[in-house]
This record gives C-alpha cells, sequence and structure tokens, in this order.
C-alpha cells in the first residue's frame, strides 16, 4: 500500500509542479495553475471514493496521485501573498477556490449515485 | 525545468504523500489529520518562499509540502460537516500560517 502511495504521489506532484511551470502566474497574478489542478483533483476524488472501495486503488489514486497533484501549502501562501498586494484577486481566489472546491465535490456526487459498494468520506 | 528537478520534485513529491498517508491512517480523524498537515504545511512553506528559492524551493515547496498538503481529500471529507469548522476557519488558519511563517524567517534574521 505504501509503495502505490509514493508511485501515486511522485507522479502527482511531478505533474502539479509541470502545470505550475506552464501556467506561469506574475506578481499579483491570479493562481489559475493551483485552482485547476485543487479544482480538478477534488472533482475526481469525489468520483473516485464512490467508484471504489478497493483500497488499492484509493491509496494510488486517492491519496498518491490526487492528494499529491492537489496542495494546500501553495494555496495558502498564493492568499497570504495577494491580502497584501492584490486584496480583490486574493478574494477572488479564495471565493473561487471555495465555491469551486464544494460544487466540484457535489458534481462528482451527483454523477456517480450512492451504490453498495461506496462509503463516502472513506478517502484512505 | 530540468530533468534533474523533476526527478528530484518526484521524489519529494513521494515522501510527502507517505507522511499524509501515515498521518491520516495512524493519527488523528483522518480530517483533521488533514487540516494539522495543511496548516503544518502552509507555515513551513511560508517559511521557504523566503528562505529558500531555484531548486530548492521547487523540490522542497513543490514537491514535499505540496505532496504533503492537500486540497482533494479536505474537500471530499469536509462535504458533510459545517462549512465554517470544516472549510473557512482551516482555510483562515492555513493563510495566516503561511504569513507567520514568512514573518518569523524575517524576524529571525533571514533574508527576505
Amino acid at each position: 500500500m505504501r509503495a502505490l502511495v509514493a508511485l501515486g504521489g511522485a507522479l502527482g506532484a511531478t505533474a502539479r509542479v509541470a502545470v505550475d511551470a506552464a501556467l506561469p502566474t506574475g506578481a499579483g497574478g491570479f493562481p489559475t495553475a493551483t485552482l485547476l489542478v485543487n479544482l480538478t483533483g477534488a472533482f475526481a476524488l469525489a468520483l473516485l471514493v464512490r467508484s471504489t472501495d478497493d483500497p488499492a486503488l484509493r491509496a494510488g489514486l486517492g491519496t498518491g496521485l490526487l492528494g499529491a497533484w492537489t496542495t494546500f501549502s501553495a494555496l495558502a501562501v498564493q492568499g497570504s501573498d495577494l491580502l497584501t498586494s492584490a486584496p480583490i484577486v486574493a478574494l477572488a481566489y479564495l471565493v473561487a477556490t471555495v465555491l469551486g472546491g464544494v460544487l466540484a465535490v457535489r458534481l462528482a456526487t451527483r454523477l456517480v449515485p450512492a451504490s453498495a459498494t461506496s462509503t463516502p468520506g472513506g478517502t484512505s | 525545468m530540468t530533468g534533474l528537478d523533476l526527478t528530484l520534485v518526484a521524489g519529494a513529491g513521494a515522501v510527502g504523500a507517505l507522511v499524509r498517508h501515515e498521518a491520516i491512517t495512524r493519527t488523528l480523524p483522518p480530517l483533521l489529520a488533514v487540516h494539522v498537515l495543511n496548516v503544518l504545511g502552509a507555515l513551513l512553506l511560508g517559511v521557504a518562499s523566503v528562505a529558500l528559492d531555484g531548486r530548492a524551493l521547487l523540490v522542497l515547496g513543490g514537491g514535499l509540502l505540496g505532496g504533503m498538503t492537500t486540497f482533494s481529500t479536505w474537500f471530499v471529507l469536509a462535504q458533510d460537516e459545517p462549512p465554517l469548522s470544516a472549510v473557512l476557519a482551516p482555510l483562515a488558519f492555513g493563510v495566516a500560517a503561511a504569513a507567520l511563517g514568512r514573518l518569523l524567517w524575517i524576524t529571525a534574521g533571514g533574508v527576505a
């Protein structure tokens, strides 16, 4: 199980860093790359946990890949930076992140009806 | 970004994900463990963002701390919890922790 988490984590972090490099954010700019990885990751994880109870899939794809694809540390530092340098952008970014995350999870939950195999919330 | 950069990020991301996996499965209740790791990661990235640059920041910040913290698990676990305590408070703590990390490094005599 740990090997799958490590493999997924390696791939997820590398892919996120590549997206960051492809969509650079200038000083005071809107952090598009982080918003993109976080919302897609939340959506995909919500789909995954309602689609399978397989511990190996949840560990490798959920905790490993999608856990590392998304990030909180960058979100917090960007939010903190923008609050001092560009408060309107900071507000837009934080609101888009929270509302987008909630909507992404709800949308995924509607797309995959609760089944006998699903235990919502059990992501590890 | 070089191949070496990406290789180091991959290794650091694996370590970060493993730390998170162990914390979530072995320590606190999962959502609480995620909050603790996320806020801790925000504090450390606040320090790293002023203390490091170049490859060190990419690997330790983007790889290790990015892999240790998570948005997806947080939002999926918080889905049926009160938004104020499960989402807004942790976000506010994280933003404050990032600012605190930067401030700590600068007041400790580090170069901004």
